[in-house]
């Protein structure tokens, strides 16, 4: 595990606010950035702000902010699952060898890298951003349903180069939003 | 699995204490960095997080029932009935649902192998392999396959393929009910195992077929069995057997009979059947034949041979004349002596006489057992010897440890100079092989089989391989090619051409490919086949000898040797498997080992003691196991389970108890060629050593607190009839569920009563079905990743069965024997002991009714353990460890409990998420019927009903205001459960 991590980059978090974030992210108002980031009480992978290094600079404000792309065009199980799903290897590739096959495009070395995973049928190993405990039964599925926007979790992703974590996802967060919405928060939802 | 080894003295402990919280200070090195991998290529049927299906093939013993196998992300992680299925109608056993640990088995064979001179295997390429087996069959001289016949295709292409090479073809399988097959060909004509309706029998009757445990089809059974024990007309049944088996257990009068005498109580019967005129389906003749055969035998010569009171006798008689329809069956452990015919032939005439042929024994439909020649067997084994065999082939049937020793099979073997195998797992068979070829288990494999005339059932594969083994119809085609006889392609396609016919005589008007794809998703094709036949009594049916079973014995020899084959063992094949391993035999509610039951009387004479271990020894071998000191056992016999003591098996199955086969002469049953399990006499003495039997039931006996109820059948079924308009009516006054059988009025409440605005979860069993099968425990291991923690910590008390059957054998020693099995799962009590004094809220109830636990909250104090009046918490005491791949097969669904943390049944919390889910998507509340937990799921009676109690139409509603339902323990501590139980049923006296 220790080395999985290496690769990853932890920038002290920013501390102005991040629009469309529930409740700016935090658990609590005593859920600090500098509390929540710190390695005393959380592994910084675990913690907002957490930007890893990805295999492939795969950009969210090209194709989510610039080119208006809709999420669930590549999370496409976002609404049938629990999970939201990576999109297959198949799905970058789906645009990337016939409609956007420009010039531009093919010099770019991180569609040659897609290219190249493609080619030897392998998964990019993403670096995970947004974690769940393994206790914890989350599904995007509802979460989508019930007309909770993406932001509101993951932060203005249209606008990330690079994801990062925008939310604490703490106990207390996922909590606050429950509360305020009315929705159960009943152990047995959330905890499996 | 393994249980991690703390050796830490108190000094390394206050080291490490001192140094983690320095780690602690600084902060925590480690990286919790993780990757998510997408799918390279994705298809519409699979989306992340979603479960897929697959319809197929049970194939762990010859009844075949269908089966849903869930895989998630590609692998298989639980089997479950298939309700459409005509066999088991959705209900699985417990040695169905442990098919997935054999796939996952870590212990199995995972690339060819090849042996070296030092005896060591080595892996080689499956060129190699290939290679070898080809040299192998083209060697001239004498060469021969000893294993199992397959079923359907791959039966045909194996055939083919020892034709093809010139090989002798032996069948061996193991347990086989050839002998009941035998028998009804001589009374019915027709060559196979009758189907039985118990559904539609009022009476049974029963020589030695535990058909709820292990004969035949218990599933099938099982179900028939309860769905007349539920209706206004249960059928009685009595068993003759001489031991305590789970299916005489269930039967309203079990008649104690001595060892190999049941065919004279059987013959007794049918002279009175005969002389009070019961004619049936028999014609003249054969009741003159009939006359003849009973002319010497008396009720009270067979009660005196039998030790069954002459009485009792006549009553079973005549409840059998009484019988509108009724059956008679006979097979079994208790039947397989040197001569087990004739008393199959008297069941048989016995059925023909009372007119159940046609009725509720369908000779039209039968099924054809796995069959075993004995006699050939003994020939190859002296060819082997004389040096003559040039090579064998042999499968998974593992005759090494499964066929008696005094046949001399395994120094025959070492006489062969290629020895072949074609097995999924390393056994003490294969352990004797020069090359192997590992084979796909039926979870990986095509293939079908067709039980019964018109049940066509497929075989498909759920998920990739987990090895680099490979399907045995490729393993025969590809050898064949290379051998230079090509025979097809693939196997699948060998498959396929064999289902061109089974679609022409479907004649359902569809293309192949359609009629193929169909079969495919939903496990078969079922055809309609209408066969009525009638029974022709062969002359040679009364040409047997119809005496008492003879016992080999010598001088000191006092006990006769009784092996049985259980639902945890069965014939050896599943002994690998931890849950059957952990999971206690439903009668003698022993775990983790292999016992010898012997009468109290009987182990005073031989100076044994509860806790001792036992030598049994004759002159074929001796084995040394624990004593069991049951005093429902006749004091003639000495129990033992088959299909323990493996010496070359796996890791779970290393150690454990004696292989009883040991002790069996080299002699096939008269006629049929099975190994003769009950011919033998015994000596017993004391072992060295204690023993160390695991006996997980507490008590035998309810000390009269009326926790598994049984009611008199007259009583019962009149009050349960009586309900349906009387207590239906008052369904919405809130006469409430506290309401019980104790028949107190509602109680005062000192605790404010909770409310369950939406659902309340609730759960009904229903005793009168409950067999005590275990296969709802098994299912509970299975989709909740409860870890089997082994014998040392099982003996602790230690176990993790959120779910166990509680047997008892009455209320008290000192009245009569009614045996009485209990699902005890978590009561989800709405006022529960446990709640209170959790201190850091980890347990509590939550709105739905359920007793909710959060284990990553749990601190592990055990409070509510020590509270909890029905003993269904379980603490971890140890951290367990799923070798790999045994942790393939555990539910994402479900989080796996670390060492620390209580745990305990939340009625499949998961699936009643799912299930929620699912009805909010298409907006409505959840319907009836569609959550069920994994026990509900897997009950092959139906005995279990899970919904909402809020809804009193529900079933699980319907059930709890039963007149016979009442709740355990409610009515001395007003726990007030969720979980209803309904009476037993029991005729009162034969």
């Amino acid at each position: 595990m220790a080395e999985e991590g290496k690769g990853a980059t932890v920038e002290k978090p920013k501390l102005d606010l991040r629009a469309g974030v529930w409740n700016n992210g935090q658990a609590a108002p005593w859920d600090f950035h500098i509390i929540d980031h710190y390695r005393y009480f959380n592994f910084p992978e675990r913690a907002r702000g957490y930007k890893p290094e990805q295999p492939i600079k795969f950009s969210h404000k090209l194709h989510a902010g610039d080119l208006k792309m809709e999420c669930q065009f590549c999370h496409h199980t976002v609404a049938k699952s629990e999970f939201a799903a990576i999109p297959e290897v198949e799905v970058c590739m789906g645009c990337h060898s016939q409609l956007v096959n420009t010039e531009a495009t093919q010099k770019s070395e991180e569609i040659k890298k897609l290219k190249e995973f493609h080619e030897k049928g392998e998964p990019i190993p993403w670096q995970k951003v947004h974690v769940m405990p393994d206790y914890v039964r989350f599904t995007h599925k509802r979460h989508v349903k019930a007309g909770v926007a993406c932001q509101e979790c993951h932060g203005q992703m249209d606008s990330m180069e690079v994801v990062e974590r925008a939310s604490s996802m703490k106990m207390g967060w996922c909590v606050g939003c429950h509360r305020e919405k009315g929705t159960s928060i009943d152990c047995a939802v959330c905890h499996k | 699995m393994e249980e991690k080894k703390h050796t830490l003295s108190r000094r390394t402990f206050l080291k490490i204490v001192g140094q983690t919280s320095v780690v602690g200070a600084v902060g925590c090195g480690n990286s919790s960095a993780q990757k998510v991998l997408p799918l390279v290529k994705g298809s519409e049927d699979t989306i992340p997080g979603k479960s897929v299906w697959f319809n197929t093939t049970c194939t762990e013993c010859d009844a075949a029932c269908g089966i849903q196998v869930k895989t998630r992300d590609g692998r298989a992680i639980k089997i479950e009935g298939n309700p459409d299925h005509p066999i088991n109608k959705g209900g699985v056993c417990a040695i169905g649902h442990s098919a997935l640990q054999n796939t996952y088995d870590p212990d199995r064979i995972r690339q060819p192998l090849e042996r070296a001179d030092d005896g060591s295997y080595k892996p080689v390429s499956w060129k190699k392999a290939y290679a070898a087996i080809a040299k192998g069959l083209k060697a001239k001289g004498q060469k021969a396959y000893l294993g199992s016949s397959q079923t359907g295709a791959l039966s045909a292409l194996l055939s083919d393929w020892c034709k093809a090479f010139d090989l002798t073809q032996i069948d061996y399988s193991g347990v086989s009910n050839e002998a009941e097959a035998k028998a009804a060909e001589l009374v019915f004509g027709s060559y196979g195992i009758p189907t039985y309706h118990f559904d539609k029998a009022e009476a049974v009757l029963n020589f030695g077929t535990d058909f709820l445990e292990t004969w035949v089809s218990p599933c099938e059974y099982a179900r028939g069995w309860a769905d007349t024990r539920r209706s206004n007309k249960p059928c009685r049944v009595i068993h003759v057997e001489p031991r305590l088996s789970l299916t005489a257990g269930n039967a309203d009068t079990w008649l104690q009979s001595n060892p190999g005498t049941e065919v004279q109580v059987a013959l007794a019967v049918l002279k009175v059947l005969v002389e009070r005129g019961q004619r049936g389906g028999a014609d003249a003749g054969t009741i003159e034949q009939i006359k003849k055969l009973t002319e010497h035998v008396t009720v009270e010569s067979a009660a005196l041979a039998s030790g069954v009171s002459s009485e009792k006798i006549l009553i079973a008689a005549e409840h059998l004349i009484n019988a509108k329809r009724s059956i008679v069956l006979a097979g079994g452990a208790s039947t397989a002596t040197s001569n087990p015919l004739p008393l199959m032939v008297a069941a048989n005439l016995m059925n023909l006489v009372l007119g159940n042929v046609g009725r509720t024994v369908n000779i039209a439909s039968s099924r054809k057992p796995s069959s075993n020649s004995l006699d050939e067997v003994s020939k190859l084994i002296s060819t082997m010897q004389k040096g003559k065999l040039e090579v064998l082939f042999i499968d998974g049937s593992n005759p090494s440890f499964n066929l008696p020793p005094s046949f001399d099979f395994i120094y025959a073997l070492k006489k062969v100079p290629l020895i072949v195998s074609f097995a999924s797992h390393m056994d003490e068979t294969t352990g004797a092989a020069h090359l192997i070829l590992p084979t796909h288990t039926a979870l990986e494999s095509w293939g079908d089989a067709e039980p019964l005339p018109g049940v066509h059932n497929l075989i498909q594969p759920t998920m990739k391989p987990v090895f680099d083994t490979q399907a045995f119809g490729d393993i025969l085609l590809a050898s064949a090619d290379k051998a230079g006889k090509k025979m097809g392609e693939d196997f699948l396609s060998y498959l396929k051409d064999a289902w061109q016919k089974v679609h022409a005589n479907a004649a359902t008007g569809k293309s192949f490919k359609n009629f193929w794809l169909e079969s495919v998703e939903r496990g078969g094709f079922i055809r309609r086949v209408s066969a009525n036949s009638t029974a022709q009594v062969s002359s040679k049916a009364f040409a047997l000898d119809f005496s008492s079973a003879h016992f080999e014995e010598k001088d000191g020899h006092t006990l006769v040797l009784y092996p049985f084959p259980s639902v945890r063992s069965f014939d050896g094949r599943a002994a690998n498997r931890p849950w059957l391993s952990e999971i206690p035999d439903p009668v003698s509610q022993v775990a983790w080992d292999s016992w010898a039951e012997i009468h109290p009387d009987s182990a005073k004479a031989h100076g044994l003691a509860q806790g001792d271990k036992v030598t049994i020894r004759n002159h074929y071998g001796e084995i040394t196991v624990n004593v069991l000191i049951n005093r429902y056992i006749h004091k003639d016999i000495i129990a033992v389970p088959i299909g323990h003591g493996h010496t070359g098996y796996g890791r779970f199955a290393k150690g454990i108890g004696g292989n009883v086969m040991q002790l069996l002469p080299a002699l096939a049953s008269k006629d049929v060629g099975a190994v003769s399990l009950l011919s033998t006499k015994v000596n017993v003495t004391r072992g060295r050593g204690k023993g160390d039997i695991v006996n997980l039931q507490g008590s035998d006996y309810q000390m009269n607190r009326h926790l598994a109820r049984t009611a008199a059948v007259a009583t019962a079924v009149h009050a349960t009839n009586g309900h349906a308009e009387g207590h239906d009516a008052h369904a919405d006054e809130s006469h409430g569920e506290s309401n019980g059988h104790g028949g107190h009025h509602e109680p005062k409440q000192m605790y404010v009563q909770r409310e369950h605005p939406l659902y309340k979860w609730g759960m009904a069993v229903d005793l009168a079905a409950c067999t005590g099968c275990s296969a709802c425990v098994v299912a509970c291991y299975a989709e909740n990743n409860i870890p089997c923690v082994g014998k040392k910590v099982v003996s602790q008390g230690r176990e993790m069965s959120w779910l166990r059957i509680e047997r008892y054998y009455g209320e008290a020693p000192s009245e009569e024997l009614s045996v009485n099995f209990m699902p005890m799962m978590c009561q989800q009590c709405g006022h529960a002991p446990c709640e209170p004094v959790c201190p850091v809220y980890a347990t509590y109830h939550n709105e739905e009714g359920l007793n909710v636990m959060v284990y990553n909250r749990c601190v592990g104090t055990r409070y509510c353990s020590n509270n909890c009046s029905y003993k269904v918490r379980h603490y971890n005491w140890i951290q367990v460890d799923f070798p790999e791949p045994l942790n393939w097969q555990l539910n994402p669904d479900v989080t796996p409990r670390s060492a620390g943390v209580m745990e305990k049944c939340t009625f499949c919390l998961q699936r009643i998420n799912e299930g929620k889910d699912n009805a909010k998507d298409l907006g409505r509340k959840v319907r009836d019927g569609e959550i069920k937990p994994a026990c509900v799921q897997s009950c092959p009676t139906q005995a279990l009903t899970f919904g909402d109690l809020n809804d009193p139409h529900s079933e699980v509603s319907k059930r709890g205001r039963d007149k016979r339902a009442y709740k355990v323990l409610d009515h001395h501590l007003n726990t007030q459960p969720a979980v209803s139980y309904l009476e037993n049923i029991k005729y009162e006296e034969v």
